[in-house]
């Protein structure tokens, strides 16, 4: 409400003038008229009152007593100041206004000293120290040292080249442990089926010829298709393994001449080849 | 402010000035004197403002040392001194205001601030003999009260009442140490009286 009103005084004026009013500091008509407007106003008469009302309220808080040592404290403080500055004496105040009290240089009130502070917390200090502990103790098991840290590469390109060695020789000791151990599993099959028909029936071994063993060895069990090749040439571990020697050469398999000799023409008459393979792969396991 | 009132102010500045300057030429008792004379106002200043005995005590010190180390810059014609160590009080009173922004309590009301002991006042320490001990109870809990509602205020507020109301400081000399003009310094009082008695209506009603 800032319209001109009846009393003569508007509501931007009685605001100016509420604190002279609440001081007693107006004069005899500007009281009569702030007095109106605050009776006739909708908005000022309220806050005149609630202006009265807090100030009346602050007027109950007296003066609070200090603390006894207050002055002493502050004396001692001041010259503690005087004490440190070797132009004190007669000399002017102004000369020690650069010194830094004694009392503030034992109270650090920087960040960082807050921060150094903090650190120096047992709680903080003691979780460095496990953890430290903890990175040399797992350095030591790994058998790792700073000395061998100093001389890493840690360059990109050297780590990508460090990566790609490793994984080559990963990949190069699979392959040889592959087949080597799927030599091996050859090897103890040619034996066993080497072995078992001279135990379990001599009289088929006679008639069998020497050279049908190692035809069976190029031939499945089932249907005596020639046994998958791996990419690397290397024949498949897997129906090798299925088949033992004992059921390619049981009486009822192998025992029958006819179905052995039918067995290696299903192979393709790869007795020969079974040879030169065998050999092959002795060649193969020497390299590495 | 009547004539003796105005004769007595500037008797008292001149003998501060006069104090100021033997404290300037290196007088240990002069700024003991300076001390005793001023630590009053200043601690009760930085009390209401903090609401907490400790920090005035902190503060106060503080004050003190800060215009120990700078009493040389006091330029007399500039004005009172007294209106300059309101102004070194105030500015820190703003930065521990800032500093304390985050360990700062304000939304209750209802709990005490520092130990009784530290906040009781002169007259209370004193004990009125006139009143009973209902009254000064009563007392007790409305100072209590508006204590609280004080740290309610926004700062700006804040020190506008306790220079005027507390300190009783002129408004000129508040525009002096707040440099801000009489005209707004008079428009912060109003809303900090009409602010605090909103808060005190509130919290009453809420006890009721």
């Amino acid at each position: 409400m800032t319209e001109l009103e009846p009393t003569g005084m508007d509501c931007a004026e009685f605001e100016a003038l509420l604190s002279d009013a609440l001081d007693d500091n107006l004069s005899h008509s500007q009281q009569k008229a702030f007095h109106a407007h605050a009776e006739s106003c909708p908005q000022c008469g309220p806050l005149y009152f609630e202006a009265r009302e807090g100030l009346l309220f602050l007027k109950t808080l007296g003066e609070v007593e200090p603390p006894a040592g207050l002055v002493s404290n502050i004396l001692a403080a001041t010259s503690g100041l005087a004490m440190q500055s070797p132009a004190v004496g007669s000399a002017a105040v102004s000369s020690v206004a650069n010194a830094r009290p004694e009392w503030m240089a034992s109270r650090p009130r920087t960040s960082l000293a807050g921060i150094v502070r903090a650190a120096m917390q047992p709680r903080i200090a003691m979780s460095f120290g496990m953890a430290f502990f903890s990175l040399t103790l797992i350095m030591n098991v790994v058998g790792l040292q700073m000395k061998d840290l100093r001389h890493l590469d840690l360059r990109p390109s050297a780590i990508s080249r460090q990566f790609y060695s490793t994984e080559s020789h990963v990949v190069k000791a699979y392959e040889n442990m592959r087949f080597l151990y799927e030599f091996q599993a050859r090897v103890q099959d040619l034996k066993k089926a080497a072995e078992t028909p001279r135990n379990q029936s001599a009289p088929d071994e006679k008639k069998a010829k020497p050279g049908s063993r190692k035809e069976d060895r190029g031939t499945s069990k089932d249907d005596g298709s020639p046994v998958k090749k791996n990419s690397s040439g290397n024949h498949a571990i897997d129906s090798d393994r299925d088949s033992t020697p004992a059921q390619n050469f049981s009486p009822s398999a192998a025992g029958d001449e006819d179905a052995v000799q039918a067995r290696s023409e299903g192979d393709g008459g790869s007795g020969r080849q079974g040879d030169s393979e065998m050999k092959t792969l002795i060649a193969d396991v020497a390299v590495p | 402010m009547n004539a003796s009132l105005q004769g007595s102010c500037l008797q008292d500045n001149a003998a501060t000035n006069a104090l100021v300057k033997l404290c300037v030429g290196g007088d240990a008792d002069a700024w003991a004197q300076l001390v005793r004379l001023h630590s009053r106002r200043i601690y009760n200043l930085c009390y209401r403002f903090t609401g907490s005995p400790d920090s005035a005590e902190d503060l106060t010190q503080e004050v003190f040392i800060k215009i120990y180390r700078t009493l040389d810059s006091y330029d007399v014609e500039r004005g009172a001194f007294t209106t300059w160590l309101t102004t070194m009080t105030r500015n820190l009173l703003v930065d521990h205001f800032r500093k304390s922004k985050h360990d700062r309590v304000t939304d209750s009301i209802d709990s005490p601030v520092g130990s009784s002991e530290d906040s009781l006042t002169l007259g209370e320490k004193l004990v009125d003999p006139a009143l009973s001990p209902a009254e000064r109870f009563t007392r007790q809990e409305t100072q209590h009260m508006v204590q609280q509602a004080l740290q309610l205020l926004s700062p700006e507020l804040r020190e506008a009442v306790i220079l005027r109301d507390l300190q009783d400081m002129d408004y000129n000399d508040i525009a002096v140490a707040l440099r801000i003009p009489a005209g707004t310094v008079k428009s912060r009082i109003n809303r900090g009286r009409t602010e605090l008695a909103r808060v005190l209506s509130r919290t009453n009603r809420q006890v009721m």
